[in-house]
Protein backbone atom coordinates (compact mmCIF):
# COMPACT_ATOMS: atom_id res chain seq x y z
CA UNK A 1 0.00 0.00 0.00
CA UNK A 2 1.60 3.04 -1.24
CA UNK A 3 0.21 6.63 1.36
CA UNK A 4 1.17 10.28 0.38
CA UNK A 5 1.80 12.20 3.64
CA UNK A 6 1.30 15.83 2.85
CA UNK A 7 3.53 17.57 5.47
CA UNK A 8 5.87 16.70 7.95
CA UNK A 9 4.67 18.44 10.82
CA UNK A 10 3.26 16.88 14.35
CA UNK A 11 0.46 15.37 13.31
CA UNK A 12 2.87 13.90 10.48
CA UNK A 13 5.40 12.50 12.46
CA UNK A 14 2.68 10.72 14.83
CA UNK A 15 1.23 9.27 11.63
CA UNK A 16 4.82 7.95 10.56
CA UNK A 17 5.56 6.25 13.71
CA UNK A 18 2.27 4.23 13.14
CA UNK A 19 2.30 3.63 9.67
CA UNK A 20 6.39 2.60 9.79
CA UNK A 21 4.68 -0.67 11.91
CA UNK A 22 3.65 -2.17 8.68
CA UNK A 23 6.59 -2.63 6.30
CA UNK A 24 4.59 -3.18 3.29
CA UNK A 25 3.44 0.52 3.29
CA UNK A 26 5.56 2.42 1.49
CA UNK A 27 5.50 5.86 2.70
CA UNK A 28 6.18 8.78 0.48
CA UNK A 29 6.30 12.23 2.29
CA UNK A 30 6.10 16.12 0.99
CA UNK A 31 5.97 19.14 2.53
CA UNK A 32 6.34 22.97 1.47
CA UNK A 33 10.17 23.76 2.68
CA UNK A 34 13.19 21.43 2.61
CA UNK A 35 13.78 20.52 6.62
CA UNK A 36 10.10 20.93 8.07
CA UNK A 37 10.04 19.32 11.45
CA UNK A 38 10.45 16.09 10.88
CA UNK A 39 13.67 16.70 9.31
CA UNK A 40 14.17 18.78 11.80
CA UNK A 41 13.77 16.42 14.65
CA UNK A 42 15.50 13.39 13.36
CA UNK A 43 12.61 11.59 12.21
CA UNK A 44 13.45 11.75 8.82
CA UNK A 45 16.32 12.57 6.48
CA UNK A 46 14.68 14.26 4.18
CA UNK A 47 11.56 14.72 2.21
CA UNK A 48 10.64 12.84 -0.90
CA UNK A 49 9.54 16.25 -2.60
CA UNK A 50 9.32 20.14 -1.54
CA UNK A 51 5.92 21.05 -3.09
CA UNK A 52 2.88 23.04 -1.83
CA UNK A 53 -0.05 21.07 -2.08
CA UNK A 54 -3.41 23.29 -2.68
CA UNK A 55 -6.75 22.55 -4.47
CA UNK A 56 -5.41 23.33 -7.42
CA UNK A 57 -2.28 20.71 -7.51
CA UNK A 58 -3.41 18.02 -5.34
CA UNK A 59 -4.77 15.84 -8.55
CA UNK A 60 -1.89 16.83 -10.74
CA UNK A 61 0.67 15.68 -8.24
CA UNK A 62 -1.43 12.52 -6.69
CA UNK A 63 -1.33 11.54 -10.70
CA UNK A 64 1.85 11.15 -10.26
CA UNK A 65 2.30 9.79 -6.76
CA UNK A 66 -0.01 7.21 -7.17
CA UNK A 67 -1.12 6.91 -3.65
CA UNK A 68 -3.74 4.25 -2.19
CA UNK A 69 -4.47 6.62 0.62
CA UNK A 70 -3.28 10.54 1.13
CA UNK A 71 -3.13 11.78 4.71
CA UNK A 72 -2.51 15.33 5.50
CA UNK A 73 -1.20 17.24 7.96
CA UNK A 74 -3.13 20.36 9.03
CA UNK A 75 -0.50 22.03 11.25
CA UNK A 76 0.94 24.17 8.03
CA UNK A 77 -2.17 25.88 7.20
CA UNK A 78 -2.20 26.94 10.84
CA UNK A 79 1.40 28.04 11.48
CA UNK A 80 0.69 30.43 8.03
CA UNK A 81 -2.66 31.62 8.75
CA UNK A 82 -3.31 30.86 12.88
CA UNK A 83 -1.89 34.60 14.12
CA UNK A 84 -4.42 35.92 12.41
CA UNK A 85 -7.96 36.31 13.70
CA UNK A 86 -10.02 33.92 12.10
CA UNK A 87 -6.97 31.74 11.07
CA UNK A 88 -7.52 28.48 12.77
CA UNK A 89 -10.63 27.92 10.83
CA UNK A 90 -9.44 29.52 7.80
CA UNK A 91 -6.35 26.83 7.98
CA UNK A 92 -9.41 24.47 8.59
CA UNK A 93 -11.19 25.16 6.12
CA UNK A 94 -8.97 25.36 3.31
CA UNK A 95 -7.10 22.15 4.07
CA UNK A 96 -10.94 20.34 4.44
CA UNK A 97 -11.29 21.99 0.85
CA UNK A 98 -7.85 20.47 -0.65
CA UNK A 99 -9.17 17.00 0.87
CA UNK A 100 -12.55 16.85 -0.63
CA UNK A 101 -11.00 18.44 -3.33
CA UNK A 102 -8.74 14.85 -4.19
CA UNK A 103 -9.64 12.14 -6.64
CA UNK A 104 -8.24 10.09 -4.00
CA UNK A 105 -8.85 8.89 -1.06
CA UNK A 106 -7.80 11.77 1.64
CA UNK A 107 -7.88 12.14 4.93
CA UNK A 108 -7.09 15.07 7.38
CA UNK A 109 -5.04 14.27 10.40
CA UNK B 1 -1.22 29.04 -7.70
CA UNK B 2 -4.58 31.18 -7.24
CA UNK B 3 -3.61 31.08 -3.34
CA UNK B 4 -0.50 32.14 -2.07
CA UNK B 5 1.87 29.71 -1.10
CA UNK B 6 2.15 28.97 2.74
CA UNK B 7 5.02 30.67 4.61
CA UNK B 8 4.66 33.96 2.12
CA UNK B 9 1.74 34.43 4.11
CA UNK B 10 4.04 35.71 6.66
CA UNK B 11 4.69 34.96 10.56
CA UNK B 12 4.24 37.78 12.95
CA UNK B 13 6.69 38.16 15.94
CA UNK B 14 4.35 36.92 18.97
CA UNK B 15 5.40 39.57 20.91
CA UNK B 16 7.50 43.06 20.37
CA UNK B 17 8.89 44.88 22.68
CA UNK B 18 9.61 48.23 21.01
CA UNK B 19 5.87 48.70 20.25
CA UNK B 20 4.69 47.72 24.17
CA UNK B 21 7.55 50.70 24.97
CA UNK B 22 6.00 52.67 22.74
CA UNK B 23 2.44 51.44 24.63
CA UNK B 24 4.32 52.40 27.92
CA UNK B 25 5.90 55.48 26.90
CA UNK B 26 2.37 56.62 25.87
CA UNK B 27 0.45 56.17 28.54
CA UNK B 28 3.60 57.07 30.90
CA UNK B 29 3.15 60.97 29.20
CA UNK B 30 0.09 61.10 30.26
CA UNK B 31 0.37 59.79 33.76
CA UNK B 32 2.83 62.92 34.03
CA UNK B 33 1.04 65.23 32.72
CA UNK B 34 -0.58 67.65 35.50
CA UNK B 35 -4.01 66.59 35.94
CA UNK B 36 -6.51 68.52 33.79
CA UNK B 37 -8.75 71.19 35.46
CA UNK B 38 -12.16 69.26 36.53
CA UNK B 39 -10.75 65.41 36.12
CA UNK B 40 -10.23 63.85 39.69
CA UNK B 41 -6.91 61.96 39.87
CA UNK B 42 -8.66 58.94 39.02
CA UNK B 43 -10.07 60.15 35.92
CA UNK B 44 -6.62 61.27 35.15
CA UNK B 45 -5.33 57.19 36.00
CA UNK B 46 -8.68 56.79 33.26
CA UNK B 47 -7.21 58.60 31.16
CA UNK B 48 -4.03 57.28 31.25
CA UNK B 49 -5.77 53.62 30.83
CA UNK B 50 -7.53 55.17 27.80
CA UNK B 51 -4.15 55.73 25.97
CA UNK B 52 -3.10 53.11 26.90
CA UNK B 53 -5.96 50.79 25.83
CA UNK B 54 -6.14 52.91 22.44
CA UNK B 55 -2.27 51.98 21.89
CA UNK B 56 -1.84 48.75 22.58
CA UNK B 57 -4.58 47.54 20.61
CA UNK B 58 -3.86 49.67 17.54
CA UNK B 59 0.22 48.74 17.97
CA UNK B 60 -0.55 44.97 18.97
CA UNK B 61 2.91 44.48 20.48
CA UNK B 62 1.38 40.49 20.92
CA UNK B 63 -1.50 39.06 19.54
CA UNK B 64 -4.48 41.25 19.64
CA UNK B 65 -6.46 38.68 22.07
CA UNK B 66 -3.04 39.12 24.73
CA UNK B 67 -2.93 42.68 24.28
CA UNK B 68 -6.84 43.22 25.15
CA UNK B 69 -5.73 40.84 28.11
CA UNK B 70 -3.55 43.58 29.37
CA UNK B 71 -6.21 46.27 29.49
CA UNK B 72 -7.38 44.99 33.04
CA UNK B 73 -4.38 44.38 34.34
CA UNK B 74 -3.41 47.80 33.54
CA UNK B 75 -6.41 49.27 35.13
CA UNK B 76 -5.56 47.31 37.86
CA UNK B 77 -1.59 48.69 38.13
CA UNK B 78 -2.99 51.93 37.98
CA UNK B 79 -4.81 51.82 40.66
CA UNK B 80 -8.22 52.33 38.97
CA UNK B 81 -9.63 48.95 40.37
CA UNK B 82 -8.99 45.59 41.88
CA UNK B 83 -9.18 42.76 40.10
CA UNK B 84 -12.63 42.08 41.05
CA UNK B 85 -14.00 44.90 39.51
CA UNK B 86 -11.49 45.29 36.49
CA UNK B 87 -12.45 41.63 35.44
CA UNK B 88 -16.05 41.90 36.18
CA UNK B 89 -17.21 43.26 32.66
CA UNK B 90 -16.20 40.24 30.84
CA UNK B 91 -18.47 38.47 32.50
CA UNK B 92 -21.38 40.77 30.65
CA UNK B 93 -23.98 38.63 29.27
CA UNK B 94 -22.97 40.65 25.58
CA UNK B 95 -20.00 38.04 26.04
CA UNK B 96 -21.74 34.94 26.24
CA UNK B 97 -23.59 36.58 23.66
CA UNK B 98 -20.95 36.55 21.23
CA UNK B 99 -19.59 33.25 23.23
CA UNK B 100 -22.67 31.24 21.99
CA UNK B 101 -22.43 32.85 18.39
CA UNK B 102 -18.97 31.54 18.13
CA UNK B 103 -20.13 28.03 18.85
CA UNK B 104 -23.15 28.13 16.39
CA UNK B 105 -20.96 29.14 13.21
CA UNK B 106 -18.27 26.33 14.90
CA UNK B 107 -21.54 23.95 14.51
CA UNK B 108 -22.65 25.35 11.15
CA UNK B 109 -18.93 24.71 10.09
CA UNK B 110 -18.40 21.23 11.11
CA UNK B 111 -21.67 20.03 9.67
CA UNK B 112 -21.08 21.82 6.07
CA UNK B 113 -24.20 24.06 6.40
CA UNK B 114 -22.45 26.91 5.32
CA UNK B 115 -20.67 24.88 2.87
CA UNK B 116 -24.05 23.45 1.15
CA UNK B 117 -25.44 26.59 0.82
CA UNK B 118 -22.53 27.48 -1.14
CA UNK B 119 -23.06 24.59 -3.71
CA UNK B 120 -27.04 25.24 -3.48
CA UNK B 121 -25.46 28.85 -5.08
CA UNK B 122 -23.33 27.23 -7.37
CA UNK B 123 -26.06 25.41 -9.13
CA UNK B 124 -28.75 27.58 -8.68
CA UNK B 125 -27.32 30.45 -10.54
CA UNK B 126 -25.97 27.81 -13.31
CA UNK B 127 -22.47 28.81 -12.81
CA UNK B 128 -23.12 32.65 -14.24
CA UNK B 129 -20.24 34.29 -12.28
CA UNK B 130 -21.95 37.38 -11.72
CA UNK B 131 -25.25 35.53 -10.15
CA UNK B 132 -22.82 33.08 -8.62
CA UNK B 133 -21.05 36.53 -6.88
CA UNK B 134 -24.58 37.66 -5.73
CA UNK B 135 -25.45 34.49 -4.43
CA UNK B 136 -21.93 33.89 -1.77
CA UNK B 137 -22.45 37.58 -0.78
CA UNK B 138 -26.01 36.79 0.09
CA UNK B 139 -24.74 33.53 1.95
CA UNK B 140 -22.18 35.56 3.90
CA UNK B 141 -24.14 38.55 4.88
CA UNK B 142 -26.91 36.24 5.76
CA UNK B 143 -24.88 34.22 7.50
CA UNK B 144 -22.80 37.07 9.54
CA UNK B 145 -25.94 38.82 10.92
CA UNK B 146 -26.63 35.64 13.69
CA UNK B 147 -22.97 34.12 13.66
CA UNK B 148 -19.91 35.89 14.01
CA UNK B 149 -18.94 37.73 10.64
CA UNK B 150 -14.96 36.87 10.90
CA UNK B 151 -15.98 32.65 11.49
CA UNK B 152 -18.43 33.09 8.27
CA UNK B 153 -15.66 34.56 6.19
CA UNK B 154 -13.32 31.51 6.95
CA UNK B 155 -15.05 29.06 6.40
CA UNK B 156 -16.69 30.43 2.69
CA UNK B 157 -13.06 31.65 1.36
CA UNK B 158 -12.16 27.88 0.54
CA UNK B 159 -15.66 27.51 -0.93
CA UNK B 160 -14.38 30.65 -3.47
CA UNK B 161 -10.92 29.13 -4.18
CA UNK B 162 -12.57 26.07 -5.46
CA UNK B 163 -14.72 27.89 -7.45
CA UNK B 164 -12.28 29.69 -9.00
CA UNK B 165 -10.29 26.68 -9.34
CA UNK B 166 -12.73 25.48 -12.30
CA UNK B 167 -12.03 28.63 -14.34
CA UNK B 168 -10.01 27.30 -17.14
CA UNK B 169 -8.07 30.67 -18.04
CA UNK B 170 -5.66 31.40 -15.17
CA UNK B 171 -5.83 35.43 -15.43
CA UNK B 172 -9.87 35.29 -15.36
CA UNK B 173 -9.49 32.74 -12.62
CA UNK B 174 -7.50 35.13 -10.36
CA UNK B 175 -9.82 38.08 -11.56
CA UNK B 176 -12.88 35.65 -10.40
CA UNK B 177 -11.32 34.54 -6.95
CA UNK B 178 -10.07 38.11 -6.05
CA UNK B 179 -13.96 39.27 -6.62
CA UNK B 180 -15.53 36.57 -4.83
CA UNK B 181 -12.97 36.66 -1.76
CA UNK B 182 -13.56 40.31 -1.80
CA UNK B 183 -16.94 39.91 -2.08
CA UNK B 184 -17.06 37.81 1.02
CA UNK B 185 -14.96 39.99 3.12
CA UNK B 186 -17.77 42.09 2.52
CA UNK B 187 -20.74 40.77 2.77
CA UNK B 188 -19.17 39.73 5.91
CA UNK B 189 -18.98 42.98 7.29
CA UNK B 190 -22.32 44.06 5.68
CA UNK B 191 -24.35 40.89 7.48
CA UNK B 192 -22.87 42.34 10.66
CA UNK B 193 -24.31 45.32 10.92
CA UNK B 194 -27.72 43.79 10.59
CA UNK B 195 -28.20 42.43 14.70
CA UNK B 196 -25.93 42.89 18.03
CA UNK B 197 -24.64 39.51 17.44
CA UNK B 198 -22.33 40.33 13.81
CA UNK B 199 -19.46 42.23 15.32
CA UNK B 200 -17.34 42.45 18.18
CA UNK B 201 -17.78 46.53 18.02
CA UNK B 202 -21.54 46.30 18.12
CA UNK B 203 -21.25 44.21 21.08
CA UNK B 204 -19.34 46.81 23.03
CA UNK B 205 -21.68 49.54 21.17
CA UNK B 206 -25.09 47.59 22.74
CA UNK B 207 -23.79 46.38 26.41
CA UNK B 208 -22.93 50.63 26.45
CA UNK B 209 -25.93 51.38 25.21
CA UNK B 210 -27.99 49.16 27.48
CA UNK B 211 -26.73 50.71 30.57
CA UNK B 212 -27.91 53.91 30.09
CA UNK B 213 -30.77 53.22 27.77
CA UNK B 214 -33.17 50.06 27.29
CA UNK B 215 -31.61 48.65 24.40
CA UNK B 216 -32.01 44.72 22.97
CA UNK B 217 -31.55 42.65 20.11
CA UNK B 218 -34.73 44.39 18.35
CA UNK B 219 -33.48 47.19 18.94
CA UNK B 220 -30.67 47.38 16.86
CA UNK B 221 -32.12 45.41 14.12
CA UNK B 222 -34.60 48.44 13.60
CA UNK B 223 -31.44 50.33 12.37
CA UNK B 224 -29.19 47.54 11.05
CA UNK B 225 -31.13 45.53 8.94
CA UNK B 226 -32.66 48.03 6.58
CA UNK B 227 -28.75 49.50 6.35
CA UNK B 228 -27.59 45.81 5.36
CA UNK B 229 -30.72 44.90 3.26
CA UNK B 230 -29.42 47.83 0.95
CA UNK B 231 -25.98 47.93 0.97
CA UNK B 232 -25.39 44.02 0.27
CA UNK B 233 -27.08 44.19 -3.84
CA UNK B 234 -25.63 47.56 -4.16
CA UNK B 235 -22.03 46.55 -2.73
CA UNK B 236 -22.51 44.04 -5.14
CA UNK B 237 -22.63 46.43 -8.04
CA UNK B 238 -20.25 48.69 -7.09
CA UNK B 239 -17.69 45.23 -6.83
CA UNK B 240 -18.23 44.52 -10.01
CA UNK B 241 -17.08 48.24 -11.41
CA UNK B 242 -14.28 48.04 -9.49
CA UNK B 243 -12.43 44.57 -10.63
CA UNK B 244 -13.32 43.60 -14.01
CA UNK B 245 -15.54 40.99 -14.22
CA UNK B 246 -14.55 37.96 -15.96
CA UNK B 247 -17.57 36.78 -19.14
CA UNK B 248 -17.35 33.06 -17.47
CA UNK B 249 -19.98 30.39 -16.16
CA UNK B 250 -18.74 28.36 -13.67
CA UNK B 251 -19.11 24.35 -14.90
CA UNK B 252 -21.58 23.01 -11.89
CA UNK B 253 -21.64 19.35 -12.45
CA UNK B 254 -19.00 18.69 -9.86
CA UNK B 255 -21.68 21.05 -7.44
CA UNK B 256 -24.55 18.74 -8.80
CA UNK B 257 -22.83 15.50 -8.00
CA UNK B 258 -21.47 17.07 -4.69
CA UNK B 259 -25.23 17.61 -3.60
CA UNK B 260 -25.86 14.58 -4.69
CA UNK B 261 -22.92 12.78 -2.34
CA UNK B 262 -24.09 14.64 0.21
CA UNK B 263 -27.96 13.60 0.21
CA UNK B 264 -30.99 15.60 2.21
CA UNK B 265 -30.51 17.89 4.83
CA UNK B 266 -30.65 15.59 7.71
CA UNK B 267 -29.54 14.08 11.19
CA UNK B 268 -27.29 16.82 12.51
CA UNK B 269 -27.08 19.36 9.63
CA UNK B 270 -31.05 19.60 9.88
CA UNK B 271 -30.42 19.74 13.94
CA UNK B 272 -27.95 22.66 13.66
CA UNK B 273 -30.27 24.83 11.06
CA UNK B 274 -33.25 24.17 13.37
CA UNK B 275 -31.74 25.18 16.22
CA UNK B 276 -29.92 28.68 14.98
CA UNK B 277 -33.17 29.06 13.39
CA UNK B 278 -35.39 28.80 16.77
CA UNK B 279 -32.25 30.87 18.47
CA UNK B 280 -32.87 34.02 15.88
CA UNK B 281 -37.11 33.34 16.55
CA UNK B 282 -35.94 34.01 20.26
CA UNK B 283 -33.63 36.93 19.69
CA UNK B 284 -35.84 38.63 18.28
CA UNK B 285 -39.34 37.89 20.25
CA UNK B 286 -37.51 36.51 23.88
CA UNK B 287 -38.33 39.59 25.61
CA UNK B 288 -41.87 39.71 24.58
CA UNK B 289 -42.73 36.00 25.28
CA UNK B 290 -41.04 37.11 28.64
CA UNK B 291 -43.41 39.43 29.71
CA UNK B 292 -46.11 37.56 27.69
CA UNK B 293 -46.33 34.69 30.09
CA UNK B 294 -44.27 36.27 33.24
CA UNK B 295 -41.29 34.78 32.92
CA UNK B 296 -38.21 35.71 35.47
CA UNK B 297 -36.47 38.45 34.19
CA UNK B 298 -34.07 38.17 31.17
CA UNK B 299 -35.03 34.38 30.89
CA UNK B 300 -34.89 34.68 27.58
CA UNK B 301 -32.37 37.53 27.13
CA UNK B 302 -29.98 37.02 23.85
CA UNK B 303 -27.02 36.03 25.77
CA UNK B 304 -29.12 33.14 27.98
CA UNK B 305 -30.76 32.37 24.45
CA UNK B 306 -27.04 31.42 22.85
CA UNK B 307 -25.94 29.52 25.28
CA UNK B 308 -28.94 27.63 25.48
CA UNK B 309 -28.23 27.02 22.20
CA UNK B 310 -24.84 25.74 22.79
CA UNK B 311 -26.65 23.75 25.52
CA UNK B 312 -28.49 22.03 23.48
CA UNK B 313 -26.08 21.17 20.63
CA UNK B 314 -24.01 19.47 22.73
CA UNK B 315 -26.88 17.72 24.05
CA UNK B 316 -27.86 15.88 20.86
CA UNK B 317 -23.85 15.11 20.59
CA UNK B 318 -23.92 17.84 17.38
CA UNK B 319 -20.85 19.53 18.97
CA UNK B 320 -18.66 19.02 21.54
CA UNK B 321 -15.78 20.06 23.46
CA UNK B 322 -13.36 19.21 20.93
CA UNK B 323 -15.35 21.47 18.20
CA UNK B 324 -15.31 24.02 20.37
CA UNK B 325 -11.54 24.44 20.85
CA UNK B 326 -11.15 25.56 17.86
CA UNK B 327 -13.57 28.31 18.26
CA UNK B 328 -12.23 32.06 18.15
CA UNK B 329 -11.67 32.95 21.78
CA UNK B 330 -9.49 36.08 21.26
CA UNK B 331 -12.29 38.29 19.99
CA UNK B 332 -14.09 37.88 23.69
CA UNK B 333 -11.07 38.93 25.47
CA UNK B 334 -11.41 42.03 22.89
CA UNK B 335 -14.97 42.55 23.70
CA UNK B 336 -13.71 42.47 27.48
CA UNK B 337 -11.27 44.76 27.09
CA UNK B 338 -13.61 47.42 25.19
CA UNK B 339 -15.96 47.02 28.13
CA UNK B 340 -13.37 47.12 31.17
CA UNK B 341 -12.45 50.60 29.51
CA UNK B 342 -15.62 51.95 29.23
CA UNK B 343 -16.63 50.98 32.79
CA UNK B 344 -13.31 52.64 34.11
CA UNK B 345 -14.09 55.56 32.35
CA UNK B 346 -17.89 55.55 33.69
CA UNK B 347 -17.00 54.96 37.06
CA UNK B 348 -14.06 57.79 37.77
CA UNK B 349 -15.86 60.24 36.12
CA UNK B 350 -13.58 60.35 32.78
CA UNK B 351 -15.93 59.99 30.46
CA UNK B 352 -18.29 62.80 31.84
CA UNK B 353 -15.04 65.34 31.99
CA UNK B 354 -14.36 63.97 27.88
CA UNK B 355 -18.13 65.00 27.81
CA UNK B 356 -17.84 68.31 29.39
CA UNK B 357 -15.05 68.98 27.34
CA UNK B 358 -16.74 68.22 23.80
CA UNK B 359 -20.46 68.89 24.67
CA UNK B 360 -19.71 72.56 24.14
CA UNK B 361 -18.58 71.94 20.63
CA UNK B 362 -21.70 70.34 19.63
CA UNK B 363 -23.59 73.32 20.97
CA UNK B 364 -25.67 74.82 18.10
CA UNK B 365 -24.38 72.55 15.85
CA UNK B 366 -26.91 70.85 13.33
CA UNK B 367 -26.74 67.34 13.72
CA UNK B 368 -26.29 66.80 10.01
CA UNK B 369 -22.93 68.08 10.59
CA UNK B 370 -22.45 65.92 13.40
CA UNK B 371 -23.51 62.84 11.94
CA UNK B 372 -20.96 63.89 9.09
CA UNK B 373 -18.01 64.36 11.38
CA UNK B 374 -19.28 60.83 13.07
CA UNK B 375 -19.36 58.78 10.26
CA UNK B 376 -16.74 60.02 7.75
CA UNK B 377 -14.48 59.60 10.93
CA UNK B 378 -15.22 56.53 11.69
CA UNK B 379 -15.62 55.13 8.02
CA UNK B 380 -11.65 56.89 7.78
CA UNK B 381 -10.01 55.54 11.34
CA UNK B 382 -11.56 51.74 10.94
CA UNK B 383 -9.44 51.37 7.52
CA UNK B 384 -6.41 51.83 9.58
CA UNK B 385 -7.79 50.52 13.00
CA UNK B 386 -9.27 46.98 13.67
CA UNK B 387 -13.10 47.84 13.84
CA UNK B 388 -13.69 45.97 17.03
CA UNK B 389 -10.78 48.15 18.47
CA UNK B 390 -12.38 51.25 17.44
CA UNK B 391 -15.47 50.31 18.38
CA UNK B 392 -13.87 49.77 21.95
CA UNK B 393 -12.63 53.00 22.23
CA UNK B 394 -15.09 55.31 20.66
CA UNK B 395 -18.22 53.39 22.45
CA UNK B 396 -17.48 54.96 25.92
CA UNK B 397 -17.05 58.15 24.87
CA UNK B 398 -19.74 58.86 22.67
CA UNK B 399 -22.46 56.78 25.13
CA UNK B 400 -21.19 59.71 27.63
CA UNK B 401 -21.27 62.47 25.26
CA UNK B 402 -24.63 61.74 24.05
CA UNK B 403 -25.93 62.34 28.23
CA UNK B 404 -23.87 65.42 28.71
CA UNK B 405 -24.75 66.77 25.38
CA UNK B 406 -28.42 66.44 25.61
CA UNK B 407 -28.25 64.49 22.00
CA UNK B 408 -29.59 60.69 22.45
CA UNK B 409 -26.63 58.18 22.63
CA UNK B 410 -28.17 56.19 20.06
CA UNK B 411 -28.06 58.89 17.52
CA UNK B 412 -24.29 59.68 17.94
CA UNK B 413 -23.58 55.83 18.48
CA UNK B 414 -25.39 53.96 16.23
CA UNK B 415 -23.98 55.40 13.00
CA UNK B 416 -20.48 55.76 14.37
CA UNK B 417 -19.82 52.15 14.85
CA UNK B 418 -22.08 50.78 12.10
CA UNK B 419 -20.21 52.91 9.92
CA UNK B 420 -16.73 51.19 11.66
CA UNK B 421 -18.10 48.27 9.95
CA UNK B 422 -17.00 49.23 6.65
CA UNK B 423 -13.43 48.32 7.06
CA UNK B 424 -12.69 47.64 3.66
CA UNK B 425 -9.28 49.00 2.64
CA UNK B 426 -6.55 47.42 4.19
CA UNK B 427 -5.59 44.01 6.20
CA UNK B 428 -5.33 45.84 9.32
CA UNK B 429 -9.21 47.31 9.12
CA UNK B 430 -10.70 44.12 10.24
CA UNK B 431 -10.15 40.32 10.76
CA UNK B 432 -12.21 39.85 7.58
CA UNK B 433 -9.95 42.05 5.73
CA UNK B 434 -6.80 40.51 7.31
CA UNK B 435 -8.15 36.57 6.10
CA UNK B 436 -8.38 38.21 2.58
CA UNK B 437 -5.08 39.46 2.51
CA UNK B 438 -3.41 36.50 4.11
CA UNK B 439 -4.98 34.41 0.88
CA UNK B 440 -2.37 36.25 -1.29
CA UNK B 441 -5.72 36.52 -3.71
CA UNK B 442 -6.27 40.02 -3.64
CA UNK B 443 -3.13 42.45 -4.64
CA UNK B 444 -3.39 45.21 -2.60
CA UNK B 445 -3.80 48.42 -4.63
CA UNK B 446 -6.93 46.32 -5.68
CA UNK B 447 -7.82 45.89 -1.82
CA UNK B 448 -7.81 49.95 -1.17
CA UNK B 449 -9.66 50.58 -5.26
CA UNK B 450 -12.71 48.51 -4.44
CA UNK B 451 -12.11 49.47 -0.60
CA UNK B 452 -12.54 52.92 -1.84
CA UNK B 453 -15.42 52.14 -4.84
CA UNK B 454 -17.66 50.51 -2.08
CA UNK B 455 -16.88 52.14 0.89
CA UNK B 456 -17.52 55.85 0.25
CA UNK B 457 -20.72 54.92 -1.23
CA UNK B 458 -21.94 53.09 1.64
CA UNK B 459 -20.40 55.60 4.22
CA UNK B 460 -22.91 58.02 2.33
CA UNK B 461 -25.56 55.99 2.65
CA UNK B 462 -25.37 55.56 6.65
CA UNK B 463 -25.09 58.99 6.70
CA UNK B 464 -28.07 59.51 5.01
CA UNK B 465 -30.17 56.83 6.16
CA UNK B 466 -29.85 58.52 9.75
CA UNK B 467 -30.22 61.91 8.50
CA UNK B 468 -33.33 60.75 7.21
CA UNK B 469 -34.79 58.81 10.26
CA UNK B 470 -33.63 62.09 12.11
CA UNK B 471 -35.88 64.83 9.94
CA UNK B 472 -38.55 61.97 10.56
CA UNK B 473 -38.06 61.85 14.10
CA UNK B 474 -37.31 57.91 14.25
CA UNK B 475 -34.08 58.60 15.90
Amino acid sequence: MRVWLIGADEDAINALHQLRKNSDIEIIISASEETPLAVQKGVLDKVHFVETVTQVNINQLAHRVRPDLILIDPAEGKRSYGWVDGGMVLADALVHEIARSSDYPCLVL
Amino acid sequence: MLLQQTGQAGVRKVFDLRRFLYVLALTGAVLLLPTPVGLSPEGHQALALFVFTGSILALTPAPLPISALMVPIAQIALGIDTASGAFAPFSQPVVFLILGSLFLAEALRKHGVTRRLALYVIVATRGHFRALLFGIMLIGGVLSMFVLNTATAAVLIPVAVTIAQRVRQREDAKRALALLILGIGYSASIGSIATIVGSGANVIAAGLLAQVVPFGFLDWMKYGLPIAVVLLPASWLLLMQSIRIPNISIDIQPAIDEIKQLGGVKGPERETVIVLGMAVFLWMTGAQIESALGLPATLLSSAVIAIAAVALLSIEEIVDWNDLRGVNWGVLFVIGAGLTLGDALDKTGASEWFAGLLSPMLEGLPYWLILAVLVGGAFALTQFMNNVTLGAILAPILVTLGGASGISPERLLLPTIIAVSLAYMLPSSSARMTLVAVTGAVEPKDMVRAGLIVGIPSALFIFFFFLGLSYLGAI
